[in-house]
């Protein structure tokens, strides 16, 4: 009986501890294991971001390190003829040599990786479409500038509309797309953008008008690459980029920071500390810094830099204050430092240092190390910064005066083809704006050719010649240092003008010169260093401490031993990294390297 | 006789005390007698009339040398005794003499028992104690004698062992004995004794402990069974030694199992592996407690019952991804059935620190030689004539004052002392006790086992060390709830306490305290005249008043588990769950320290003020469930378990920390001023899961198969890759067991030869969320909207192809034993790790990320291990000596077999294919140029040259090995090294651990020895080496004293005295360049432990409830033989600041008793 009683209870307990371990085991059916799914709990992952329009903003602001602070707005000239170094820049001077990582190359794409991660999870936010839209214009505007200067650079590259996974072998050992493609997908961007970002939001934000702006700027870019090089469609993208100005200008918006004061306006826009500043008129989207929160550049420092110094070519392109070339007044080319700054466009003497000026502690002709062209930068530098290096004046990434520059351009172009036209009231609501704040006479429909501009840019031709070599003057004259030559020289397809010495101030021969103005002999050019030196004079050895155009006189030739070149077509693209030639085949070297 | 009869008379009085006293005489008496009795003749003539029968006893023991064993209170009984007899024999005699006597006799040996007629009951009599004497004989399987089999008797020490011939003899039995006889290699037998016959009790043999149960994964097995690489011992290892944890006990006690501290530091961790190099991730062996794992640094290492090691695949497959390496089972000790037995244990140890740099502190030698190390590189002397002068007169007469004030700055002092900083931080010697109490019992239906345990260790400084307190205690319960079915628990809370002087984990000033100590000025003193401390001297200072911390931990943990069985024990089900919080909480608080350098000055202070805490929280469970069947039908043996585990750990940590305290005797963070706290906090979480299962068959005790799976599950992987199959199979083959191998058992009684192969897959080369990418966040330097604002940024990128590492184990094994005494285990094996996960080959750039790891790496360990013990027993001047031997001995090497360096470059330390790891790279150096024309004529070395010109007398001269005319290592790659070759590695080869012990006579012994067979030690850039070699401020080392060259000195080992030549000018640079001459071996061989002790058996004790009562001595790590440089402990090579540069090891020297109740 009792023996009984123990089996049956055995067999009722084997069946029960039978069937929890068969459940148990029957959990192993399903591969995805609810127990073993265990993300991270205090980090974010893509499972528990994007929930809400907040976290698309806190990602969305990771993306404005793509902005270009104060030091590339006010020094992007550096690569290009408007100054002359030393020591001099390489791409400027053909110099470049092979680069073999794709960091040296510039060959880095880990900022696309950033923006395509977002496009690809912004969906999961609860938020509207409205909202979402606006960040996804903003993803895509950046994605557009990132694009924009890679096709710059090295022409073809390949587009990726998403991030890479390490084994799509398909994406990563892909060929470069054609430019066209890749340019039409960056302004299908823009246009998104310019279309879905709001029209207003905190300083220093992406608006729906710093999109309009960029897609202005990039088809003038394109548009004109294309006209020049003869490829079908460009009209298209120039009408692009004349509408994108002029709806920044009829957005009411903007206007030219002017107080009516010829002599400081232009110098004074590039000293904006705040957005409430009454600069902030012109601004599209500034760069902004702050003293309170210990946020600096430092660009007293790099402009005070020894060697940085502009060209007498961007010297010469200022016209007389009467308007006329300076290149055609007589005697030009032998007038001193001393002279030729005396009755020229206003913004000449606000973007180069007169020597005969005190300004802060920047140094000019007359120590001519620092500057070694004479004409030292004075654009963007702050005279009043307490201790160096901690500027905070904002680095001006878009301004209405570039709209008004774009516009006159991409019309002048396209009516000088015979698409649409270009009259004098073009001219009066864009470069004339420019030239009323600098008191400078207005540029005329029927302005004689400038011999030396036609000469630079001998494929200007049609019915506005005269007008488009005009608006490339100003466009060098009122953009000077803010980072465009290089690339207007590139789509105007003008690389030439780069295979050139670039040249300094002139001294018409061996002696003492008193440049600042105060009495005194600041520099003498000797042939050997004096014995009993004048205190307060720097000596300076021709052909060894400085060297001259003509020998003893004639420009200053900053780097007498080199020599320039530019190869059509292989400098007008950067050359690609040997590493990703070898990792991926199907990865071909830009012509000419 | 008389002496007996007078014991005996006392017996109506007396206790048990001398009963056993007499016992022991007894037996003494008889080992004795033994050797003189067969000399006697035998025929015996005999005539009296009504004479007692002791007188006749008395006359027969003068003829025939015959002793008589009675009890005197039977011999009263005895009738007068009449009797005419002549050369009678001794039975004739003795028949006559017991006629109608109420007792009879029998004859042993040469001794006749006398013993109450069987008729006679003495229950009614008040004397219960009748001694009887017992002989026989001892024979094995083949009816052979065994001689040297011990019997003893049962619950005793007392016994005797059989002669030659098998033959023992034991007299005064109490005749309620048992007698236990045992031999080596034979099962134990428990016999009644039987005085009326001769007794024949037949051993029969095991070969190799056949019945041995060792403890595998998920159950126990029969050695002999066993077919995976397996080695097991005894916890009596960790008994009464001065351990401060059980990784230092079990130090090569397990052949394969290599544990390495790398510090002296109470309660630090040592390092387990199992089987050498693992994976280039790294990778230990699971570790379990009772089959749950544990961290088991804090255990109580007299809970500790067995250690287990399952090295291979096969016998570690049921564990699954956490066994990649290998896997250590602990099991503690249970409760037996019976009365409680309690013991009790204590150890109080005297510790001293094992090596320390000898330092040079005479003020005229030290400025001596600064003096040069200086001006070698800086052109002149770091001390002026003035100063050198003076410490030259302070060594000349050590009573002129050590500080002075400067004769050119009033304000300044000026030090010429001797100290020994080494000597001012550490104490001579330092301390550790342990008190450990286990009571443990139980009936039909409950057992249990319960212990405590407290252990204490103070660090090694003078003042104000630090210290640690351990705390375990442990309780089992095991309910017999019915015939079939038990309910456990196993509960164990551990609390540690580490209490420290906050410097040595902050950096105070500029680091590590064994680094700044080993280049603190031995000029400087601690204390300037007016008692402030000195700018040296903060060092100690902050180990006096820099304040302290305090770190605390709990670690409560349960076991409840269920057992049944069912079907005459064929089917069992089992299973268990824990749970385990672990809290460490730590608060410290550090306060600046108030210096002086000169008198009228400012007061100085080093370091500042803050107080900070952390505090974590760890929850563990774990859940196992498994079920197994077990039968024979006739010659096929089955056994097969299937089960499943679950765990699911999850982890807390924050912490907070603030500057600026109040007051500097409160060091909590309400006290604390600073604006900007810094806090911090995180947790993570892991899990896994698996269905494992293990199939035994054998075939009539020859043929054995094993076959074992684990379906593995963790959530350190994609929820694609969850999941891994990993299946291993072994096999094993008695050959002893065959027909054929009948003849040779006598010599070989045992042979098996086993082969595993397996898969395993190993979870631990991944971090926590390695499969899922993570999104990083932080402040951008725009400013948008006046501000700046957070971002968060994409994640990195995680490769979608990530899997399992995973390691492939073939072993082959041979288990041999040997005249039944000796037992040798050899295995070899390889271990092909994986897939390892490391930086997989170069992606193109518009990958646009870093690149994710891979599974890209593979590498092939291979390896031996061997173990061997001997037991044995003989008898010592009449007395048992039991002693045994055993060696470990195991090797491995390890190659990379797959890794992403195409260039093989070793210069810089990355891996490449074919490399072993741990390789050295270095020049062969030929020595040192004795003249400027040598130096100027030999190859260019400039490639290796630092500040110094090396082509000058009193320079290095390196080996031209490829004939190139220049020194130098080519591109750094294998297929281009110019000069540089593999000179060494720096993994340990041939692990050995040797150990004898025996008991005899009360006493017990034991010795072990512990060591490593190849392994090279290239001292880097240490200062502790390198002297002033390193930086002019290091001390002045006995090692280089007479030993740097100059022209008087040609034969030095280290070129000429400069300063800043090993390491400051870079990696690869003069001195800091490897080469042979600086090469050292780091094998050893090391004392690890030696324990004397002596049992008492005084029946005093046992009056007051003391069964046994043991005293010892043991020391720990008391002697080692090396090949290393003065300073260097073999076991302390490590250290971030440069080698030997660690919290000081220490030897131990302890005292301790155990008392069993």
């Amino acid at each position: 009986m009792y023996n009984s009683k123990i089996i049956t209870m055995k067999k009722i307990h084997i069946i029960i501890i039978s069937g929890i371990m068969m459940n148990i085991l029957s959990l192993y059916s399903c591969k995805k294991d609810s127990f073993l799914t265990r993300y991270p709990v205090s980090s974010l992952t893509e499972q528990n971001f994007f929930a809400n329009a907040n976290d698309l903003n806190t990602y969305c602001n990771g993306l404005y390190s793509y902005l270009p602070g104060s030091n590339s707005v006010a020094l992007g000239d550096q690569q290009s003829d408007n100054y002359e170094n030393n020591p001099f820049n390489k791409v400027v001077a053909g110099q470049l040599t092979l680069p073999t990582s794709a960091s040296q190359a510039g060959w880095t794409w880990t900022y696309l990786h950033q923006v395509n991660y977002f496009l690809q999870n912004y969906q999961k936010a609860n938020a509207s479409q409205a909202v979402k839209n606006h960040y996804v214009g903003i993803a895509r505007f950046f994605r557009a500038w990132f694009y924009f200067d890679m096709v710059k650079k090295f022409g073809d590259v390949p587009w990726y509309g998403t991030t890479i996974l390490p084994n799509d072998d398909g994406d990563l050992y892909k060929a470069r797309d054609p430019r066209q493609l890749v340019m039409d997908s960056v302004m299908a961007d823009l246009t998104f953008a310019a279309n879905n970002i709001n029209p207003t939001g905190p300083s220093g934000t992406i608006t729906k008008w710093t999109a309009q702006a960029l897609l202005a700027r990039v088809a003038l870019h394109e548009g004109t690459f294309r006209e020049y090089r003869g490829i079908a469609g460009w009209q298209t993208i120039l009408q692009t980029a004349g509408s994108a100005a002029q709806a920044v200008m009829q957005s009411g918006n903007f206007k030219l920071y002017s107080t009516g004061n010829p002599k400081v306006d232009y110098l004074n826009l590039f000293l904006f500390y705040a957005p409430s500043d009454p600069q902030n008129a012109e601004v599209i989207l500034g760069y902004y810094y702050s003293n309170t929160l210990h946020v600096t550049n430092a660009l007293d420092g790099n402009m005070r830099a020894y060697g940085l110094s502009l060209a007498k070519g961007l010297m010469n392109s200022y016209l007389t204050i009467n308007g006329t070339p300076f290149t055609s007044t007589p005697g030009y080319a032998t007038q001193m430092i001393t002279q030729e700054f005396n009755n020229r466009d206003p913004r000449m003497m606000q973007t180069a240092l007169q020597p005969t000026v005190v300004y802060g502690d920047l140094k000019g002709a007359q120590t001519l190390g620092f500057a070694p062209t004479g004409y030292a930068q004075i654009k963007y530098y702050d005279p009043t910064t307490p201790t160096y290096n901690t500027n905070y004046n904002a680095g001006i990434d878009f301004r209405y005066g570039e709209m008004l520059l774009v516009y006159a351009e991409a019309k002048a172009e396209l009516a000088g083809s015979g698409t649409g036209s270009f009259t004098q009231s073009d001219l009066d609501l864009s470069i004339n704006l420019l030239r009323d704040r600098v008191g400078m006479p207005h540029l005329m429909m029927n302005v004689a050719i400038d011999p030396v501009l036609a000469a630079s840019y001998p494929n200007v031709g049609g019915s506005l010649q005269n007008v488009i070599l005009e608006i490339r003057r100003e466009r060098r004259v009122e953009l000077a240092c803010e980072g465009f030559r290089y690339d207007d020289l590139m789509r105007w397809e003008a690389g030439p003008l780069l295979a050139q010495q670039f040249l300094g101030m002139y001294f018409p021969g061996l002696g003492t010169y008193d440049l600042d103005g105060d009495g005194q002999p600041d520099i003498a050019l000797v042939t050997s260093k004096p014995s009993n030196p004048v205190s307060g004079v720097s000596y300076f050895v021709v052909g060894t401490d400085i060297h001259l155009s003509n020998g003893n006189s004639g420009n200053v030739v900053v780097n007498p031993t080199l020599v320039k070149t530019f190869t059509d077509p292989k400098n007008y693209y950067f050359p690609l990294p040997t590493t990703e030639l070898l990792l991926n085949k199907n990865l071909k070297q830009n012509p000419g390297w | 006789m008389k002496f007996y009869k007078i014991l005996c008379g006392k017996t109506n009085r007396v206790s048990k005390i001398w009963r056993v006293m007499k016992l022991i005489i007894v037996i003494l008496t008889t080992a004795i007698l033994q050797v003189s009795a067969s000399a006697y003749a035998q025929k015996i003539t005999l005539s009296q009339k009504n004479v007692s029968i002791e007188k006749i006893f008395d006359e027969i023991r003068i003829q025939s040398g015959y002793d008589f064993f009675y009890n005197l209170k039977l011999i009263k009984q005895a009738k007068p005794v009449s009797v005419e007899l002549k050369d009678a024999s001794l039975e004739e005699t003795l028949k006559a003499c017991f006629e109608n006597q109420p007792f009879t006799y029998s004859i042993k040996e040469k001794a006749v028992i006398v013993r109450p007629k069987q008729s006679v009951l003495l229950n009614n009599t008040p004397e219960k104690y009748v001694p009887i004497d017992v002989s026989g004989k001892v024979l094995d399987e083949t009816g052979k004698g065994l001689p040297g089999a011990a019997v003893k008797i049962k619950g005793t020490t007392q016994g005797t062992v059989t002669d030659q011939n098998g033959n023992f003899k034991l007299k005064g039995l109490d005749d309620n004995a048992i007698l236990v006889i045992s031999f080596i290699g034979y099962d134990t037998r428990e016999v009644k004794p039987d005085n009326k016959s001769e007794m024949i009790i037949t051993l029969s043999p095991r070969a190799s402990n056949l019945d041995d149960v060792v403890v595998v994964g998920y159950g126990t097995q029969k050695k002999v069974n066993l077919t995976g690489a397996v080695s097991t011992i005894s916890g009596k290892v960790l008994e009464d030694r001065p351990i401060p944890n059980i990784g230092r006990g079990l130090q090569g006690e397990l052949s394969g199992l290599t544990i390495t501290s790398s510090s002296g530091k109470p309660g630090a961790a040592p390092a387990f592996n199992i089987r050498g190099f693992t994976s280039i991730n790294g990778g230990s062996p699971l570790i379990l407690v009772d089959g749950v794992q544990t961290n088991i640094n804090d255990l109580n290492p007299d809970d500790v019952a067995s250690a287990t090691v399952l090295k291979d695949a096969a016998s570690a497959a049921v564990y699954g991804s956490r066994a990649a390496f290998g896997v250590l089972l602990i099991t503690t000790k249970t409760g037996q059935k019976g009365n409680p037995k309690v013991s009790y244990s204590m150890n109080y140890a005297i510790r001293k620190i094992t090596n320390l740099p000898d330092v040079v502190t005479d003020p005229g030698t030290v400025i001596d030689f600064k003096n040069q190390a200086y001006s070698g590189y800086y052109g002149v002397n770091l001390y002026n004539t003035t100063q050198t002068a003076y410490a030259h007169q302070r060594s000349a007469n050590p009573s002129l004052p050590a500080t002075i004030v400067d004769p050119t700055n009033p304000n300044v002092y000026d030090y010429f002392g001797a100290t020994n900083w080494f000597k001012e931080l550490y104490n001579p010697t330092n301390n550790s006790q342990t008190h450990n109490v286990s009571v443990s019992g139980g009936n039909d239906r409950i057992t249990y086992y319960f212990s405590a345990d407290y252990n204490n260790q103070t660090g090694v400084f003078r003042y104000n060390p630090d210290y640690y307190d351990r705390f375990n205690i442990r309780g089992k319960l095991d309910f017999k709830v019915t015939d079939w079915l038990h309910i456990y628990t196993n509960s164990a809370y551990n609390r540690t306490v580490y209490n420290y002087p906050s410097l040595w984990t902050s950096d105070w000033t500029s680091g590590d305290l064994y680094h700044q100590i080993g280049r603190a000025n031995t000029l400087a003193v601690p204390k300037n005249p007016d008692g402030s401390w000195t700018s040296a001297g903060t060092y100690l200072g902050f180990l006096q008043d820099g304040g302290r911390g305090n770190t605390v931990t709990n670690e409560p943990q349960n076991t409840i588990g269920f057992t049944t069985s069912f079907f005459n024990n064929t089917w069992r089900i089992k299973g268990d769950y824990t749970f385990r919080a672990t809290n460490n909480y730590n608060q410290a608080y550090q306060v600046a320290l108030p210096y002086e350098t000169g008198p009228n000055q400012a007061i100085s202070y080093a370091g500042h003020s803050d107080a900070s805490a952390w505090a974590d929280d760890n929850a563990y469970q774990a859940i196992n469930i498994y079920t197994e069947y077990e039968k024979t039908f006739g010659k096929h043996y089955f056994k097969g378990m299937i089960g499943y585990n679950q765990e699911l750990n999850k982890y807390n940590y924050f912490s907070a920390s603030n500057n600026n305290l109040i007051s500097s005797n409160v060091g909590y963070l309400d006290e604390s001023t600073g604006t900007t706290p810094s806090v911090s906090g995180n947790g993570y979480q892991w899990a896994v899961r698996g269905t494992f299962s293990r199939l035994n068959y054998g075939y009539d005790n020859k043929y054995l198969l094993e076959v074992d799976a684990r379906y593995d599950g963790s959530s350190r992987f994609p929820t694609n890759q969850h999941y891994a199959f990993l299946p291993s199979a072994s096999a094993g083959w008695r050959v002893s067991e065959e027909p054929f191998f009948k003849g040779l058992t006598k010599v070989v009684s045992n042979l098996k030869l086993r082969a595993s192969y397996g898969t395993l897959g190993n979870d631990q080369s991944l971090g926590n969320y390695s499969f899922t990418p993570t999104l990083g966040s932080g402040q951008i330097s725009n400013i948008l909207g006046g501000t700046q604002p957070i971002a968060v940024y994409a994640p990195n990128l995680v490769s979608p192809t990530l899997t399992w590492e995973k390691v492939y184990n073939k072993d082959a094994g041979i288990d041999i034993t040997l005249f039944s005494k000796l037992n040798a285990t050899f295995d070899w094996y390889q271990r092909d790790t994986k897939n390892m996960i490391t930086k997989g080959f170069q992606l193109p750039a518009v990958l646009g990320a870093t690149q994710p790891l891979e599974n890209a790496a593979d590498l092939r360990t291979q390896g031996w291990d061997l173990s061997i013990a001997y037991n044995d027993q003989f008898q010592l001047v009449g007395k048992p000596f039991n002693f045994g031997l055993r060696v470990n001995v195991w090797d491995s090497q390890t190659v990379i077999t797959r890794y992403n360096n195409p260039n093989k470059f070793w210069f810089g330390g990355d891996y490449y294919v074919g490399e072993h790891p741990g390789d050295i790279w270095g020049m062969t150096t030929k020595g040192i140029f004795q003249s400027d024309a040598a130096a100027q004529g030999a190859p260019d070395q400039s490639k290796l040259q630092g500040y110094y010109a090396w082509n000058k007398a009193g320079e290095i001269q390196y080996a031209d090995l490829n004939h190139d005319g220049k020194i130098d290592y080519g591109d750094g790659t294998v297929g281009n090294p110019g000069d540089a070759h593999v000179i060494g590695n720096t993994s340990p080869r041939y692990n050995f651990g040797v150990g004898g012990n025996f008991t005899w006579n009360n006493i017990d012994f034991s010795i072990f020895f512990q060591g490593v067979g190849k392994e090279s030690f290239w001292p880097g850039t240490s200062g502790y080496y390198w002297s002033m070699f390193y930086a002019p401020w290091e001390n002045v080392y006995k090692n280089i004293v007479g030993n740097t060259w100059t022209p008087q000195t040609p034969n030095a080992l280290y070129p000429s005295l400069k300063g800043w030549r090993a390491g400051d000018d870079g990696p690869w640079v003069d001195l800091a360049v490897p080469q042979t001459r600086y090469l050292y071996s780091a094998a050893y061989i090391r004392l690890k432990n030696l324990t004397v002790g002596y049992s008492f058996n005084m029946p005093l004790f046992k009056r007051i409830g003391i069964d046994r009562l043991r005293l010892y001595f043991s020391g720990e790590d008391l002697w080692e033989s090396d090949h290393l440089p003065q300073g260097f402990d073999p076991e302390a090579l490590g250290g971030s600041w440069g080698a030997g540069k660690v919290y000081p090891f220490q030897r131990g020297y302890s005292f301790g008793l155990n008392a069993k109740f």
